[in-house]
């Protein structure tokens, strides 16, 4: 039961820290070489678009992955009745989008590639009916929100798996109402609160591979099976959120190889960790069948997705102000020049007016109090963004 | 009284008168108490004779003789009523038990030839208690001596404080050389007439009797703990047994060494005694168990009172789940594995509790970093009836509060406990029934949702009888358990509880017969009969009333598993003479499987070793072992984790075997006081269990179509240095050793690492070691732990891609690597209590550091792809930094 490796994974992250310390620890300078292996990342869609991406294994040192992009191939898809589904649209090496969506559920589908010279092909599959997607929400306790999905399967699938969009709208922490004259080395009220970038987006897209089984379970369902915990501080929650998720069945084989994985990426060097596995997939070369080819390709239905909002009323909690600098209002012969350039030229900005113990000033804060975009956010609202 | 008194010199007055009459010197006293015999001798022949009556003194006597010797007539009597008889300054004193020391111990101001006799008292040894070296001890019947051949000498060995039997105790005499065993009984064979029989034990002040044999007898003797000597032997009986036996690489650790080890927190730490001895080794700072001599953790069989223990450990592998103020001594069998012991295939660690003290209520108290402990023992009603009774708590939950909020884990607990229990009563000095019982627990909770717990359990029984001179045997029969358990309600429409236990009744004859001068045979067999439930889950709705939620989780039982483990075995300790000895043992070990996958599986195994000593302080050994084992643990991780499960062998999972030649050559140098050895080992392992990639290994009913069979090669060799005399005592080890592992699966599975040999996980090349103890005075002394070994071996990513949306990794051959070497020295002080035996309470305190050089020794390196998103490598230190520690006892 994969579920148990999970919390003994837990156990095991819990005794490290409870007994033990976690260093950096340098590979580039302990191991160097890598292993050329082909990576074959796709899922056939039956009834949508697939896509399929090629590259090669590199070396865990190396900064330039795009050197190990194949840079010349075709993919294509078969089905048992002689039918093929080629790329469309422009191609980019090595990234490929095949159109798959007239092809019938009820035949038997491979995905097939060539590059340098070599044929890789699946085995015969039958596409995982789409599963229905009953909601996503999600919960707050004291510290932590919580995310969760509900789905299920009429049709006996057992294994899910979906992936999600970030999208969140924050804000710097403070409309900006001063500037600084550099020329005169003072400090100016701004006509108009700046707003300028006071308002950002941002999204992330998940990383971690997210799937989860029924088969322990009296029935094949999720039921607001939580998968992602954001701290109520978050920026994220700290005005709008949103998170669309996509959900889409896969077989008991992929199912496998993801959770191996996934196992080998995110449950490793702790105490009781399970040593990694050798992850096998189902591309073989037709050449040479021993060639160890990465990446199991499913056959699927199209995923069914949907998206939640959730707003920073009662769930976001607002962390501790960052630190700012006070200057009084400077009396008339007071020449405060110098002191204002020494920290503007520190990467400080005045920012809003204040008071402290009664005497009012300006507070001098970082550049990202005012910019959001310095927090890795843009300007731009996302087409499809509802306020 | 006095009428006794008058009554018997009437009957004496009369006897003598009437022998007057009659001109015949014959006299008799017949049924007279002790104090009217010397009261008669006092009168009649004008000696004076110190003897303290007791009134509760019922003992008669009888002696009948000429007039001319009847002093000589009554003395004998009384001796073999077990009163001691010593004569100084023609004064004649008369005691019970313990005869008068009349001189100073031989060579108190000068160095006495051992053979000058002159002032020594004869003793006879009936009723007996040596424990003097100025003294003749008269084995056998005088009057009955044997002109030639030889006698059996056998009897118990004690502790002159408590009474508590000695385990371990080196017996020697001549070529006769035993050990003795949990009940401190040994038996050795004499020839007939003058002999010495010494006795050394770890702790033990050297005794060395003399004895005059005129054929089989009993000699029960009394050693006195070390208490002022600065020439503590470390393990002076092992020193002896390297060149009497034949066995070889058997450790026997006495648990007073255990205490003077560093360890981490200052827990006296019996497993953690054992791992710094070499050949042994472990994957890491806080491992479960420990690897010897290449082979895996579970092929390890840990008895404790003849209790299989499954999980020796605490706090997920920081301490040992044993007691150490209730443990006596262990013994590790690391090559020669006596021919009684079975059921796993690397090697032996065989644990023995204390008996209690005999004597008098005393116990102990002592107050840890991590934990609490307190023993009580003493005699129940009498002498021949003893307890102990032990136990230990931990208050580890500070540990929790100090980590951060942030952790995640800072509303977590963690609890462990264990407790021991054992009767000992002796119904004579032939008969003698023990009782034991232990428990274990361990519990833990860190993220609020997740609970762990683990429990260890064992009762026993043990029967001793002494049949005669030449035989003994002991029936034991016992009980013993190891469960899991886990609660999950991070989900809460799937929270469910998991768990899984084993259990195992057996039952034990060994029986020991010394069958000539040249032959002791030992020869029983044991039924073990294991029910194994690999895993059951079950439903479990969260209680919450303001926000119920059932649990979808379907409840599961595997099946439960039984076996059956009948074997027996025979070995002979033959000494062809005085240079060449060999031990010869065969055990035929079955198993049979019950229920849906019966299946019966039959090995006999082979135990050999054999010694050549051209000279007494050098000898050659050699031995050859097979083994079999017919459970095995199913693990995926390095370490073991408290939550795998075992696995009983059935008709798809075949039984684990092993075989191991070894030889060494042992030497003794510095007048007994430095210890040479040298020992070298080739094994192989067949069956060992891996598992296949992804494979689901709980609550797998089809759990045999993931496993793989493996073998395993591992060979090495072990210098160690020993200096068991002086101030300094302790050892420095080396070891070259190495592990190597091979998928046996067939063409069709994906082979582990292609079908190569590739390193065990515990594959450590180098191993140096030292342990130390420096003695500055009677009282303060100081020890060192040092402990260098090459990185153990660990796979890890050489590339990386792209999939799923974050970064994936490309793994090397499994253990292709190897983590950075590592080292780690611990010093502690050690201040003994006060040698005022008049105290009421002795106090004793342990201070120390663990890692004292700050070493960050890597547990494990690895990267992670921090969720998919980037890659960073990291190293994991278990201790990290320096551990002070402070450890009080208190003995009363």
């Amino acid at each position: 039961m994969k579920k148990i490796y999970n919390r003994i994974a837990v156990l095991s992250a819990a005794v490290s820290f409870l007994a033990s310390c976690i260093y950096p620890f340098d590979a580039a300078t302990e191991f160097t070489q890598g292993a050329h292996l082909l990576v074959v990342e796709s899922d056939i869609i039956v009834g949508d678009y697939t896509y399929v991406k090629l590259s090669y294994v590199e070396p865990l040192g190396g900064n330039t992955h795009y050197d190990y992009m194949t840079a010349s191939g075709t993919a294509w898809v078969e089905d048992d009745a002689g039918g093929r589904y080629d790329a469309v649209g422009s191609r980019v090496a090595p990234s490929f989008m095949l159109d798959t969506r007239s092809a019938p559920a009820d035949r038997k589908y491979r995905l097939c590639v060539r590059v340098d010279e070599k044929d890789y092909s699946t085995d015969w599959m039958t596409p995982n009916p789409a599963p229905d997607l009953d909601g996503v929400s999600y919960s707050v306790d004291e510290e932590t929100v919580s995310i969760n999905i509900s789905a299920h399967s009429d049709d006996g699938a057992q294994y899910f798996r979906w992936s999600y969009e970030e999208n969140w709208k924050y804000h710097s922490e403070y409309v900006r109402q001063y500037g600084f004259d550099e020329i005169e080395g003072s400090v100016v009220l701004l006509e108009q609160p700046d707003l300028s970038t006071y308002w950002c987006y941002n999204d992330h897209s998940s990383t971690e591979i997210e799937l989860c089984a029924t088969t322990d379970l009296n029935t094949n369902a999720l039921v607001n099976h939580d998968f992602l915990y954001i701290h109520r501080n978050d920026p994220r929650l700290m005005t709008r959120y949103r998170i669309n998720v996509s959900v889409r069945t896969i077989s008991a084989e992929a199912y496998r190889f993801l959770y191996t994985l996934k196992v080998n990426s995110d449950f490793v060097g702790s105490l009781f960790s399970p040593n990694p596995s050798d992850v096998r997939g189902n591309v073989h070369c037709e050449q040479d069948p021993d060639e160890y080819v990465v990446g199991y390709v499913d056959c699927c239905s199209p995923s069914v997705s949907k998206t939640l909002y959730i707003n920073a009323s009662g769930v976001y909690k607002k962390p501790k102000s960052t630190e700012y600098l006070f200057f009084p209002q400077p009396d008339e012969d007071q020449k405060m020049e110098d002191c204002y350039r020494v920290h503007w030229n520190g990467g400080f900005v005045p920012v809003v007016h204040g008071t402290q113990d009664g005497v009012s000033g300006v507070l001098w804060g970082a550049k990202r109090c005012i910019d959001c975009r310095i927090s890795g956010g843009h300007l731009n609202q996302p087409a499809d963004w509802i306020e | 009284m006095r009428h006794f008194v008058k009554i018997a010199a009437l009957v004496a007055a009369f006897v003598l008168g009437m022998a007057d009459l009659r001109a015949q010197t014959v006299v008799e006293l017949k049924m007279v108490p002790t104090d009217s015999l010397v009261n008669f001798l006092t009168h009649n022949y004008g000696r004076t004779i110190y003897y303290a009556h007791d009134a509760d003194d019922k003992t008669v006597l009888t002696v009948k003789s000429d007039e001319k010797s009847f002093f000589d007539a009554a003395m004998k009597e009384i001796r073999s009523k077990g009163y001691s008889v010593s004569v100084y300054d023609d004064k004649v004193f008369v005691l019970r038990g313990q005869a008068l020391a009349t001189a100073l111990p031989e060579g108190y101001f000068s160095q006495k030839s051992a053979e000058d006799d002159i002032g020594l008292l004869y003793v006879d040894e009936h009723n007996t208690v040596a424990a003097f070296q100025n003294m003749v001890y008269e084995i056998g019947d005088k009057l009955n001596r044997r002109e030639s051949g030889s006698g059996y000498v056998k009897g118990h060995v004690r502790s002159s404080k408590s009474g508590e039997a000695l385990i371990g105790v080196a017996v020697v005499g001549g070529k006769s050389f035993a050990m003795t065993d949990d009940s401190g009984y040994y038996c050795v064979k004499l020839p007939v007439g003058e002999n010495k029989l010494n006795f050394s034990g770890y702790s033990l002040d050297e005794l060395e009797l003399k004895l005059l044999v005129y054929g089989d007898g009993d000699l029960d003797v009394m050693m006195n703990e070390t208490v002022i000597s600065l020439k503590a032997a470390v393990v002076s009986s092992e020193k002896i047994s390297n060149h009497m036996n034949a066995q070889m690489g058997v450790e026997r650790i006495n648990v007073n060494f255990v205490k003077t080890v560093p360890a981490a927190f200052g827990e006296a730490d019996i497993i953690r005694a054992v791992t710094t001895l070499p050949g042994v080794k472990t994957v890491g700072e806080a491992a479960t168990g420990f690897n010897v001599r290449g082979g895996s953790v579970d092929q390890n069989l840990i008895l404790f009172n003849d209790g299989i223990i499954y999980n020796p450990s605490h706090m997920f592998g920081i301490i040992s789940a044993f007691d150490t103020d209730v443990v006596s001594n262990a013994e590790l069998f690391k090559s020669s594995i006596p021919a009684e012991y079975g059921g796993r295939i690397s090697s032996v660690l065989d644990i023995k509790s204390r008996t209690g003290n005999a004597k008098k209520l005393t116990g102990s108290l002592g107050l840890g970093l991590l934990t609490s402990r307190g023993e009580i023992e003493g005699p129940l009603g009498s002498e021949n009836t003893t307890f102990i009774l032990g136990g230990r708590v931990t208050y580890s939950d500070w540990m929790m509060k100090l980590l951060p909020k942030t952790s995640g884990y800072s509303g977590g607990r963690a609890f462990f406990a264990d407790a021991n229990l054992g009767i000992t009563h002796k119904f004579s000095e032939k008969d003698m029934i023990s009782a034991n019982a232990y428990w274990s627990m361990d519990r833990f909770r860190f993220c609020g949702d997740t609970t762990f717990n683990y429990s260890n359990a064992s009762a026993s029984l043990k029967y001793r009888h002494i049949v005669n001179e030449r035989t003994s045997v002991v029936l034991s029969a016992g009980y013993d358990r190891y469960s899991n358990s886990m609660d999950d309600a991070s989900q809460l429409y799937r929270a469910y509880n998991f768990s899984s236990n084993v259990n195992d009744g057996y039952f034990k004859i060994n029986t020991k017969t010394v069958l000539t001068d040249r032959h002791a045979i030992s020869y029983g067999g044991e039924v073990i009969y294991t029910n194994l439930m690999p895993g059951v889950i079950k439903p479990v709705n969260a209680s919450d009333p303001e926000n119920p939620e059932e649990s979808m989780i379907v409840g599961r039982r595997l099946d439960t598993q039984h076996g059956i483990q009948p074997s027996l075995y025979v070995s002979d300790a033959w000494t062809i003479n005085d240079q060449f000895t060999l031990d010869m043992g065969a055990r035929l070990s079955s198993y049979a499987s019950v229920g849906e996958k019966s299946k019966f599986y039959c090995y006999p195994e082979l135990r050999f070793s054999g010694r050549y000593s051209p000279m007494h302080n050098l000898s050659f050994k050699a031995g050859f072992n097979s083994m079999t084992q017919y459970i095995h643990l199913i693990s995926n991780s390095t370490n073991i984790s408290p939550m795998d499960t075992w696995q009983l062998c059935n008709d798809r999972i075949r039984p684990q075997l092993g075989y191991q030649a070894a030889a060494g050559v042992y030497y003794t140098l510095l007048n007994g006081a430095l210890d040479l050895s040298l020992e070298g080992y080739y094994k192989r392992m067949y069956r060992y269990l891996d598992y296949k990639s992804g494979a689901t290994l709980t609550m797998n009913p089809n759990l045999p179509d993931e496993l793989v069979e493996t073998t395993g090669r591992a060979y090495g060799v072990e210098f160690m240095a020993k200096k068991t005399t002086g101030k300094l005592t302790g050892w420095v080890s080396y070891t070259y050793s190495r592990s190597k592992l091979r998928d046996m699966g067939t063409s069709l599975d994906a082979l582990i690492n292609n079908g190569k040999w590739y390193n065990a996980p515990f594959d450590k090349p180098h191993d140096l070691k030292f342990v130390g103890n420096y003695k500055f005075t009677h009282r303060f002394s100081l020890s060192c732990n040092m402990d260098y070994s090459t990185g153990r071996p660990v796979t890890i990513p050489l590339g990386r891609y792209r999939y799923g949306g974050g970064w994936r990794f490309a793994y090397s051959e499994r253990n292709a690597y190897r983590i950075p070497d590592y080292f780690r020295m611990d010093l502690a002080m050690i201040i003994e209590p006060s040698h005022n035996l008049r105290k009421l309470a002795h106090f004793s305190m342990t201070f120390g550091c663990y890692n004292i050089t700050a070493r960050r020794n890597a547990y494990s390196v690895y990267y992670t792809t921090n969720g998919g998103s980037s890659i960073s490598g990291h190293m994991i230190s278990v201790f990290a930094y320096p551990i002070p520690y402070v450890n009080f006892n208190l003995k009363f």
